[in-house]
């Protein structure tokens, strides 16, 4: 489902170039999900930006649902994005502008989805969020936000989920049921779910496991 | 794979188009209702507002001005014939099918008969029907009695006849008088022609009859002096066009400008000063609206990332927000082409006691110059950092520091430089003042950031000793010194411009009533003779009448300049100006007259009475390239008077006092022959002394002015109105740039101001260190403003309005004040939002 070729990623900065990725090989498969964890600064969201295509590499190939993503302008990234992919941010990203309901409704909108309001209002219910639908962000609590974010991300139906760091801005109890939340949606819908986490718990939840250290990237061995 | 998928694409994106519009919608739907777009509406709105009241408030102004121009005229043009030749009817009937109405008026000069053999030769001026076209004619039914309007000149049979020639004729009302042949019976006093202007010096007092009369005085012949003219009314430039370059060389076109000189040259400043105001006013606009258009953008640039990872587009994305700019500023030109409508109108009703009457009608073009300003400003200042928004990166969803989509500095300035540059070009229509703006702009530019930077370090050195608040405040400052000191560009051009129109408004029309003020002379007398001159100064001294001295006039003409015959050198140098082969009116004085200067030469020296020596007017000398020291010959009273050129002077011809274009240095021929004038301030009740006047001096001339006056008082009266007018909306445009900008620095503030306040700073502090900020700021744009209106004043008073220079210290001191004052102020309460939200509410939502 997704797949890496020798992926660099460098950046000059003042003090000369920096090699944040040292030519990543890897693959996830369809259905899998997997946790990317590592310290902080270890190059882990960064990855993530690549293999969503949000961001392009130095030098490497990246393949996503069989298409050749490096080889793609912005244009048409976006477009393969609008299709492919969901994601939930650590921040949450819902537009403050907007209710709850209209926030899940933005994916299908893009998409120029059918009935988009029934939709995201059923999804809004399956995350048990139903009366809150005409509530704008901020009146919202940060995990009623981050369950917004997630019903957004499920409700595009895209075969592959990007999680970054879900429950990083969540206390341990809320961060624990938006997983719990996650987790089964993702069950139910047969995504592929490709999560970054520095929490070992919720790493733990996932299929595999794979390390960012120093720029290289390594399978974590399950007991 | 990439090629379906590109194509893919295609359909796709047309798609995403369709069901995005009513996304898009729906964001600046909300976006309105939160108040993000206030100061980017307002900024617009301001820019088509100023430009299109302040074009209808001057094309108002202007289209009156010309009417009351055009009734100095009595008509909107006039073609004269130079020659004594009735003008062509071929010409008249050109004119009418072009649309035009037309009035013919012929003057000529023709003996006067009254009662008891009472004769005097008199200033004939006979009308058509329609005449006038243009002005008000008006009319008593007695001498010196309360005048009325009418609309037409006598009808044939009947003379109307000014004040004082009932005395020297001996005639009443319903007498007749014979005019050269014809007996006609007075029917009315003439009080005032519209254009009475044209005639100033007309020396013998104005009969007017009908033209059908003018055969039968038998006073117009072939070869007798006789002047034709045909006026013409409605709308005359097209005409213009069609006839200027066919006209026979015996015709002249005289229009608006050319009615009088005064009234030409106050319309003149007029107009350069509106012109200059207006764009100001648009620059000022175009800045907030950058300003805000930027901020805006950068609200918008993660919502953007996280559209992005949706899977729209960057065209889809450009699109969109392009569109819902565009749709906004349809709209908001619309809303600022009425606002500026009902503002200039408001505005109006308010001065409508300063203004003489009802203005005339503006034109459409004002509204189409704001509705091209709004799209223009729209395209070049809130346009471009929108469209870069297609650039951001969609990665930045993931780290907030990822830069992209914006522009840099440089390039808005650029745009927004080109815009304004274009706009100048384009309501000036002068390529000079444009490149003059363009130069000066980058200069001033570079120069203000340059010294604001420099400025905002010095200041941060020194103020920091004086307490933790100052410390805080001025850190704040020199913090973001980038971002501040194009903040004190902004508003240091602001002030400049507040400086530069106050101190020009004020020097304008302090010269302009100087020019004209109360007890101005309105009477000129012409043909005092040497034994009258004491019991003449008599009468109006013991009356108390405010009066010029007396010089003394002799009639001559010019002959030879330099031994080259006077018509040779007008073959040669073809001036433009005044028909130098007439008689010229000419003086002698010892003094040089308040209203005069030598700007070349020097005034008499003692003993210069007896050399024969002349001064000559500055305009006459450019026009016939006499210089200091050229020899010149007269033909005076017969007789052959060599004189050399020893000064030239200025002279301020509206001062309506006496002047000269030549004087001598010493009595022309020992002073034979010569009669004396003067002029004199009556107000309206001290009229019947001029009947007193005239009885005892029955062969003194008097040429009434008055009405002349009125009319340029009143044009003075008008341009004031309107300079304030656009003054306040210069300002008015200039607040929101102060808005706008601080506007744009308010997420930082409250971010800053919440992390304060949670360590534990009171709001006193927080307050104290924005007040002295923002005071600090304006204080320093102050100082720069007073430095730039300095600059810019001395330019505009020496190159464009030809005053002198003058300094203003003062300035110097209010521009720091005044701007550390209203900056702080409104730099206070429109940042009160820092101290009043909870600091968690401002953390929470970043």
């Amino acid at each position: 489902m997704i797949e890496t070729r020798k992926l660099k990623q460098e950046v000059t900065s003042g003090e000369g170039a920096l090699v944040i990725l040292k030519g990543i090989d890897m693959a996830i498969h369809a259905g899998e999900s997997v946790a990317i964890v590592g310290v902080s600064g270890s190059g882990k969201s960064t990855l993530l930006g690549m293999l969503a295509g949000l961001d392009r590499p130095s030098s490497g190939e990246v393949f996503l649902a069989g298409t050749e993503i490096t080889a793609l302008d912005e244009e048409q990234r976006a477009l393969l994005r609008g299709k492919q992919v969901g994601f939930v941010f650590q921040n949450f990203q819902l537009l403050p502008s907007l209710t709850a309901l209209e926030n899940v409704m933005l994916p299908l909108e893009v998409k120029g989805a059918k009935e988009p309001q029934v939709r995201a209002a059923q999804w809004l219910e399956r995350v048990g969020l139903a009366g809150r639908a005409t509530h704008y962000p901020l009146q919202l609590s940060g995990g009623e936000q981050q369950r917004v974010a997630v019903a957004r991300a499920f409700a595009s139906e895209a075969p592959i989920l990007f999680a970054d760091e879900p429950t990083g801005n969540l206390d341990r109890r809320t961060g624990e049921k938006v997983a719990d939340l996650l987790f089964s949606l993702n069950r139910e819908s047969g995504t592929t779910l490709v999560l970054v986490t520095h929490d070992p718990k919720l790493a733990a939840r996932c299929d595999r496991q794979l390390e960012m250290e120093d720029g290289t990237l390594r399978e974590v061995a399950l007991a | 794979m990439t090629l379906s998928v590109k194509s893919a694409a295609l359909e796709s994106g047309a798609n995403q188009g369709r069901s995005a519009r009513s996304l898009a919608l729906k964001l600046l739907w909300r976006d309105w209702r939160s108040g993000e777009l206030n100061i980017l509406i307002a900024a617009l709105m301001v820019a088509v507002t100023t430009v299109t009241s302040i074009g209808l408030f001057s094309d108002r102004i202007r289209n009156s001005i010309q009417d009351e121009a055009g009734s100095l005229l009595a008509a909107d043009a006039q073609i004269r014939s130079r020659n004594t030749i009735p003008i062509s009817a071929e010409l008249r009937q050109q004119a009418e099918s072009a649309g035009l109405e037309t009035a013919d008026i012929v003057t000529f000069q023709a003996m006067s008969f009254g009662n008891n053999n009472a004769l005097q030769l008199s200033a004939v001026k006979a009308v058509s029907p329609e005449y006038p076209l243009k002005g008000e004619l008006v009319i008593a039914d007695q001498p010196f009695g309360e005048g009325r309007s009418v609309q037409a000149g006598p009808p044939p049979g009947e003379a109307w006849i000014i004040s004082r020639l009932f005395l020297s004729l001996g005639v009443e009302i319903g007498d007749t008088i014979g005019v050269g042949d014809a007996n006609l019976q007075v029917t009315a006093a003439l009080i005032t022609e519209p254009d009475e202007a044209g005639s100033f010096f007309d020396f013998n007092p104005r009969v007017m009859i009908n033209t059908a009369d003018v055969e039968q005085t038998g006073a117009v012949q072939l070869g007798s002096r006789a002047r034709y003219r045909l006026l013409l009314g409605g709308d005359v430039e097209p005409f213009k066009a069609q006839v200027e370059d066919s006209l026979r060389p015996d015709y002249r076109w005289a229009d608006v400008r050319d009615a009088n000189e005064g009234v030409t040259s106050a319309l003149d400043r007029a107009e350069s000063f509106l012109l200059l105001a207006g764009s100001l006013g648009v620059m000022l606009a175009g800045v907030a609206l950058a300003l805000a258009s930027r901020r805006y953008a950068s609200r918008q640039l993660s919502h953007v990332a996280l559209l992005k990872t949706l899977g729209l587009t960057p065209n889809v994305i450009a699109r969109l927000y392009a569109g819902n700019l565009l749709i906004l500023g349809v709209i908001t030109v619309f809303a600022g082409l009425v606002l500026g409508w009902v503002l200039h109108w408001a505005f109006l009703e308010l001065a409508s006691g300063l203004l003489p009457r009802e203005l005339e009608p503006a034109g459409w073009r004002p509204l189409w110059i704001g509705l091209l300003t709004g799209l223009v400003c729209l395209m070049a200042f809130a346009f471009p950092p929108v469209w870069v928004l297609r650039q951001v990166p969609p990665a930045k969803v993931l780290r907030s520091e990822l830069e992209g989509g914006t522009l840099s500095q440089r390039v808005v300035v650029a745009i927004g430089a080109v815009a304004v540059v274009g706009l100048v070009w384009f309501y000036s229509g002068d390529v000079l003042l444009t490149a003059a703006l363009l130069g000066g702009g980058l200069i001033a530019l570079a120069g203000v950031s340059l010294m604001a930077a420099v400025l905002i370090r010095v200041v941060r050195r020194y103020g920091s000793r004086l307490g933790t608040t100052w410390r805080l405040g001025l850190s704040n400052l020199q913090r973001h010194s980038r971002q501040n000191a194009f903040q004190i560009m902004v508003f240091s051009i602001a002030l400049m411009l507040l400086f530069i129109l106050t101190l020009l408004r004020s020097s304008l029309i302090g010269e302009w009533q100087q020019q004209l003020p109360e007890g101005a002379p309105n009477h000129f007398a012409f043909n005092i003779f040497e034994d009258e001159i004491d019991g003449f100064q008599g009468i109006l001294d013991a009356n108390n009448v405010q009066r010029e001295p007396l010089y003394p006039m002799i009639r001559g003409r010019l002959t030879e300049v330099n031994d080259e015959a006077l018509t040779d050198r007008l073959d040669r140098l073809q001036p433009s100006g005044d028909d130098f082969r007439r008689e010229l009116n000419l003086t002698w004085s010892d003094t040089l007259a308040d209203d005069n200067a030598v700007v070349e030469g020097d005034w008499w020296a003692p003993g210069d009475a007896e050399r024969n020596l002349i001064s000559v007017e500055q305009e006459f000398a450019e026009q016939l390239e006499i210089g200091l020291g050229d020899t010149l010959t007269f033909t005076i009273g017969g007789q052959q008077v060599d004189v050399t050129v020893k000064s030239i002077r200025s002279v301020q011809w509206d001062s309506l006092a006496p002047n000269f274009y030549v004087i001598f240095s010493g009595p022309i021929l020992d002073g034979a022959g010569a009669a004396y004038i003067t002029s004199f301030y009556l107000d309206a009740d001290q009229k019947p002394l001029l009947a007193e006047l005239l009885r005892q001096h029955p062969t003194v001339s008097v040429i009434e002015v008055d009405a002349i006056i009125r009319q340029i008082q009143d044009i003075v009266g008008q341009v004031t109105v309107a300079v304030e007018f656009i003054l306040g909306l210069v300002l008015v445009a200039g607040f929101i740039v102060l808005l706008a900008s601080v506007q744009a620095t308010l997420d930082v503030r409250l971010v800053e101001s919440a992390i304060l306040r949670t360590l534990g700073a009171r709001a006193a502090l927080v307050r104290g260190g924005l007040w002295i900020e923002f005071a600090s700021l304006g204080a320093l744009a102050g100082l720069l403003g007073a430095l730039g209106a300095e600059l810019a004043l001395a330019y505009f008073q020496t190159e464009m309005l030809n005053l002198s220079w003058t300094p203003h210290p003062l300035l110097w001191v209010t521009g720091p004040v005044l701007g550390g004052l209203v900056i702080g102020v409104i730099g206070v309460v429109s940042t009160r939002r820092v101290i009043k939200v909870p600091p968690m509410v401002v953390l929470r939502s970043v």
